[in-house]
């Protein structure tokens, strides 16, 4: 029997009734889509796959989605063959890609209904195919794809996991060639109008834009950042998940839930959860203040999520300079201390870590950096850098606040 | 009886579901995870994460049984179990393939084979494989259940992060497949971020078994193995399955192995039933220990000694002190070894954690190989013994067992028979009263084999008492007793000698070291072979600076026991005190070839080296104490020396830095840091970089405070080389720049006057202050006239004394 209500979903992908609380956000994104590409940015874990979904289960203003996961895509041919592919699950595209030369054959092996080995088989002949000039090949799909009244929005997941694959694996010129083949894709006036992309990925795509020395590549995109829950949003999420597993909190232990979090992010409030949830049918344990504190300490604050914040620390030393890292640690680890700190009092801890090379433009960069990748956030009331998350800066301030760097 | 009480896989389906015991509300859930899982992409995906024997496999059986057994979930679903051992996967082709085996549907093969000779190219194999999975799926009408044991080690072994990015794709975006997986502990590809499973699975653990579900397992098995009055057996035994709560861990598996040996009585069985157990994991636990640092491994030893001794967790401090570390570094690698599922922190005390071993039967097995000596070893064996058997039983078993070895001895086996009286002396060791009352049976049947090495470890002189004359003529005439070495007093003599150097230790006086010293005086004749007391007597010789002494005591141990590479690195340290350093240096080289890892002699080994200017062997040493003790001051300080001596100035000033974050009150390293600053400083001098070398004079003159040191001393000194042997107008730059010109005017004065050769400026100065500047003013002259050195006052003297000590070790 279907549970009724919000399902507790951890690390899959949420889609249908179990999609709470991005409704606004997913308004956003089609807004946007409107008017041009979509770059969508947020740590793992957010929620960015489940956004993507509900794109593509529910599209706006008769517009047709195409999907395309790119995380084990180590190539452009194969990245152009998994395009035609989700192209081809919809009839619409018959009579136009459908038509193109050298799908010719292979396009019935999409389209009727043989076993998918068969299918497979003609994939493998086609991306040979593609591989021979997947330039032209693409050009030729976009071109036809833009051929339908449709607009078209194509759903790039893990574009950028794919632009570190192609990197680590020595194909450097060739992730460059798609970036540059892929902006003119998108530049093409025949096309501008008709197509639209979404790219998203787990790893924060600036970084791998410079190392390929590709910085503008996309700077058409507009970047949207996918936000924790809003207070309210997270308090409606609580209750629905209570609802539908049959769990009762108390007020008082579900504000305290919800306190012990800080920053409503979502995966965190699924953990916490979850680790109730088993207490509570498993260990049989009645759901009170203390135990909830216990999960947090024990098991949000421990192995669940220790990895996740060790990244943020680690990442420091793999995308700064020896000076700026250690700029940014002392930063970070002032403002864990003192809770938020002044732009002027960031700037004094970067001139001691830096010396007299110390620039306020290179700082004011720095700090943009950190905030765009979630380390922390500007309060623009109060005019001070906090934490982006409250979890963060426990656990900064607990492994961290007393280093000397 | 069924034989495979620890083999699930080797179980019929209904004992399976027979034993299954406090899993049911989590067998629930799963099932309900199952059922409610939408079509298409957004499948959840689940993992179980418990040590070996908690019930990962029978989990992932009795929800394969639960498919099969409900038309409703057997109508959409497919159970697919992979076995235990997966080592063929090594490719996530290999795992599709497997699936297809495993989905046993003869319509495949034909196009298994196909797909495999079409495709050999591996990325290739790979999607072909998972079409047919698809193909299969479609077809069937039927999603994927994919239980997975061990799934740990085959993400190991398939390595390749584009193959684990495939897969994780195929989760994520088909409704094919669910996948529930096992693992004995969090593992890399999950934990960290940067792995594509990151974080991918709703994660379940398995809780002990409590009392009432173990006396509920026991029941079960006991049903099926037709045991007749279970419910009479089970209330005589109570205190026993009570007892295997704690042995246990409530290890389901270790409660099943061990239940026959309970509910029989049968002692006879216990230590070979045990010991079967252990071989049978060995090889595992070995692989798992090996892959461990040198420094973890003594923690894994510590720990398990511990807690198998006192049955309750040890704390980081408690640890350190048996460790000779501080409880920083202790904390440090526990955090490690608790991620990677070595150990738990049993509960929280006020600040302080207590950390156990995570799987019990390891915890078991660390003991059994870590043991220092015989004794230890089978430290297990004897309170697994004692909390399961009472007293009169033990004696009972006892008496049987001395028989035996009688009637194995006539029959010529003898080295079974060495074996049973083993035993026996385990038995004997879990309660004074029988060591007492059944010494002689042991001694007399040891004798009788003419097993005099063990019998070494068996006669000590508090069992005397109860051997017969005889017994005691027969030791004495082997030499394994001295006339008086059976005399009272020589255990009281002892402990009361260990008195004194605790005593010592709290409170400092030397008396108390001179009272224990007269004690092993008055009780090495003796101390037989007693390897251990010839060590404690040789330590307390050395706190005594009576290196001669230690030399002999130390000298005394090592012909017992050749093989302790302490005692090998006390007689270096001794031999080091007397002078004779090439001998002392051979045997600490003794030492570590027999313990490579072992940090006192490495710290005694540095110095001799040093002497020898073997400076590059220093620092190799030095970088293995720091691997093992990574806040070693001492570590850190001789590499920065040594660095220097070698001339890699700049890394010598890392070094430095890292000693004094270690033990920021050495003055020493204080004054090191200082001087290598101030020979930096004159370099960039030289180089005309006043800024940094201004900088480089404020942190030597912080180094100097910090080091209790004169600074202005020092720094004049530095004033007067750099005027005299770099350039003096740069020097009187510096002087300014550093702020300094009130402290070092007279040098100024002095170098204004060299530079203009005006007169007026000493004539302008009161009479004290023109001397002290004209001997300046020699000074700085002598270099440039090549004079000779002029008659030191006693400023000079002590200027030059500062000097010496400012720009030399």
């Amino acid at each position: 029997m279907e549970r009724k209500g919000v399902t507790n979903r951890v690390g899959s992908a949420v889609r249908g009734k179990d999609f709470f609380g991005r409704e606004r956000f997913v308004d956003l994104v089609w807004q946007k889509i409107l008017h041009g590409n979509i770059l969508l940015a947020a740590p793992r874990r957010f929620g960015k796959t489940s956004v993507l979904y509900s794109l593509i289960d529910k599209p706006r203003y008769d517009s047709k989605v195409i999907h395309a996961d790119l995380e084990a895509v180590t190539e452009p041919a194969q990245m152009i063959l998994q395009i035609i592919e989700e192209i081809a699950k919809d009839e619409t595209f018959e009579n136009s890609v459908g038509k193109l030369g050298f799908l010719k054959t292979s396009w019935n092996f999409f389209r009727d209904n043989f076993q998918e080995v068969e299918f497979f088989k003609a994939k493998v002949k086609l991306r040979d195919e593609i591989r021979t000039d997947w330039q032209n090949r693409g050009k030729e799909v976009f071109q036809k794809v833009a051929e339908i009244d449709s607009s078209v929005i194509f759903i790039l997941d893990e574009f950028p996991m794919m632009l570190d694959a192609m990197l680590k694996n020595d194909r450097k010129e060739e992730a460059k060639s798609l970036l540059r083949w892929f902006r003119s894709i998108r530049q093409s006036p025949e096309l501008q109008d008709k197509l639209r992309f979404v790219i998203a990925g787990s790893i924060g795509i600036d970084r791998v834009l410079n190392d390929l020395e590709e910085i503008p590549a996309i700077n058409d995109f507009e970047k949207l950042k996918l936000e924790p829950f809003s207070q309210k949003t997270a308090n409606a999420f609580l209750t629905e998940l209570c609802a539908s597993h049959d769990v009762t909190l108390t007020e008082e232990v579900h504000t305290k839930t919800l306190e012990l979090i800080g920053t409503p992010i979502p995966y965190f409030i699924q953990i916490i959860f979850s680790e109730i949830q088993k207490a509570y049918f498993q260990d049989e344990e009645e759901i009170t203040i203390e135990l909830v504190e216990r999960i947090y300490k024990n098991k949000v604050l421990g192995v669940d999520c220790k990895t996740y914040f060790e990244y943020y620390y680690a990442r420091l030393r793999d995308y700064y300079q020896p000076n700026e890292e250690k700029a940014a640690k002392s930063i970070l680890r002032e403002i864990a201390i003192a809770v938020g700190l002044s732009q002027q009092n960031c700037f004094q801890i970067y001139q001691k870590a830096i010396g007299k090379k110390a620039e306020p433009q290179r700082f004011s960069g720095l700090m943009t950096e950190l905030e765009n990748d979630f380390y922390i956030t500007f309060d623009s009331e109060k005019q001070v850098y906090e934490f982006g998350s409250k979890l963060l800066r426990d656990w900064w301030l607990r492994h961290y606040g007393m280093m000397i760097d | 009886m069924n034989d495979n009480l620890y083999n699930p896989d080797s179980m019929s389906k209904e004992e399976i579901k027979a034993l299954f015991v406090a899993r049911q509300p989590l067998l629930n859930e799963f099932v309900s995870t199952i059922r409610n899982q939408q079509t298409g992409a957004g499948t959840q995906h689940l993992l179980i994460i418990a040590p070996r024997g908690m019930g990962k496999t029978t989990m992932l059986l009795m929800l394969q049984f639960a498919i099969e057994d409900n038309a409703d979930l057997s109508k959409n679903w497919q159970a697919v179990r992979f076995p235990e051992e997966s080592y063929d996967i090594t490719e996530l082709a290999d795992f599709w393939l497997k699936v297809l085996d495993y989905l046993d549907d003869e319509s495949l093969k034909p196009k298994i084979e196909e797909i495999e000779k079409r495709f050999p190219n591996s990325e290739d194999l790979r999607e072909a494989a998972w079409t047919l999975v698809k193909d299969w799926s479609k077809k069937n009408k039927k999603r994927i259940l994919l239980l997975i044991d061990n799934f740990d080690m085959i993400l190991e072994q398939i390595g390749n992060d584009i193959e684990q990015a495939r897969l994780r794709d195929i989760l994520m975006n088909y409704g094919t497949v669910m996948f529930i997986g096992c693992a004995p502990s969090y593992f890399h590809q999950i934990q960290d971020y940067q792995q594509p499973l990151y974080n991918f699975f709703k994660i379940f653990n398995l809780n002990d078994l409590k009392f009432p579900d173990i006396e509920d397992l026991i029941r079960r098995r006991a049903e099926i193995d037709d045991i007749p009055n279970i419910e009479e057996l089970l209330q005589k035994n109570r205190t026993r399955i009570k007892a295997l709560e704690t042995f246990t861990g409530g290890n389901p598996r270790l409660v099943l192995m061990l239940y026959r040996i309970i509910i029989r009585s049968d002692m006879t069985e216990v230590r070979t039933g045990l010991e079967r157990l252990l071989d049978a994991v060995t090889p595992f636990y070995k692989d798992k220990t090996e892959k461990l640092p040198p420094q973890q491994r003594k923690i894994i030893n510590e720990i398990a000694q511990y807690s198998l001794e006192k049955n309750e967790g040890i704390s980081p401090t408690e640890i350190a002190q048996r460790m000779r570390t501080t409880p920083n570094q202790v904390s440090s690698q526990l955090k490690r070894l608790s991620e990677n599922g070595y150990v738990r922190a049993l509960n929280i005390r006020g600040r302080s954690s207590f950390y156990v071993i995570s799987e019990p039967l390891y915890a078991i097995w660390a003991q059994m190989r870590f043991g220092r000596n015989a004794r230890e070893k089978r430290n297990w064996l004897v309170k697994f013994l004692k909390i399961i058997y009472d007293e009169q039983e033990i004696q009972k078993e006892i008496e049987k067992l001395d028989g035996r070895v009688k009637k194995l001895k006539i029959d010529g086996r003898e080295s079974k028979a060495q074996g049973v009286l083993e035993y026996m002396i385990c038995l004997m060791e879990t309660h004074p009263s029988l060591m007492e009352k059944n010494f002689s049976l042991a001694v007399e049947s040891y004798l009788e084999l003419g097993e005099i090495s063990c019998l070494k470890e068996v006669v000590k002189p508090n069992n005397f008492t109860t051997l017969s004359k005889e017994t005691i003529q027969k030791l004495l005439e082997k030499k394994l007793i001295n006339k008086e070495y059976y005399k009272e007093g020589y255990n009281e003599k002892y402990v009361k000698a260990l008195d004194y150097l605790i005593e010592n230790r709290k409170n400092k006086n030397i008396e108390f070291l001179k009272k224990a010293v007269e004690l092993f005086e008055e009780i090495t004749p003796y101390a037989l072979d007693d390897a251990e007391f010839f060590i404690t007597k040789a330590t307390t010789y050395d706190n005594l600076d009576e290196s001669q002494k230690a030399l002999e005591a130390i000298n005394q141990s090592i012909e017992i026991d050749k093989t302790s590479s302490w005692a090998w690195s006390i007689r270096g340290r001794q031999l080091a005190k007397l002078g004779q350093k090439k001998e002392a240096l051979a045997s600490i080289n003794h030492s570590l070839e027999l313990e490579p890892d072992f940090d006192v002699a490495l710290e005694e080994r540095i110095p001799l080296l040093k002497d020898l200017e073997d400076y590059i062997k220093v620092v190799e040493d030095c970088n293995q104490l720091i691997e093992i003790h990574p806040n070693s001051h001492f570590a850190w300080h001789e590499k920065a020396s040594a660095l220097d001596k070698l001339h890699y100035h700049t890394e010598a000033l890392e070094c430095i830095n890292q000693a004094i974050i270690f033990n920021p009150q050495c003055f020493r390293a204080w004054k090191f840091k200082a001087i290598r600053l101030l020979r930096r400083a004159v370099t960039r001098v030289e180089n005309n970089n006043l800024r940094d070398a201004r900088n480089d004079v404020f942190e030597a003159m912080e180094s100097l405070k910090s080091a209790k040191e004169n600074w202005t001393e020092f720094l004049f000194e530095f004033y007067i080389y750099l005027a005299k042997y770099v350039d003096k107008q740069r020097a009187k730059d510096l002087i300014y720049l550093t702020k300094l010109s009130d402290e070092f005017f007279l040098l100024i004065y002095a170098i204004d006057y060299l530079e203009t050769k005006d007169e007026t400026i000493l004539e302008k100065l009161s009479p004290e202050v023109r001397i002290v500047v004209e001997e300046t003013i020699k000074t700085l002259q002598m270099i440039e006239e090549g004079k000779t050195k002029s008659e030191p006052n006693k400023k000079d003297r002590a200027r030059k004394k500062s000097k010496s000590l400012a720009l030399s070790e």
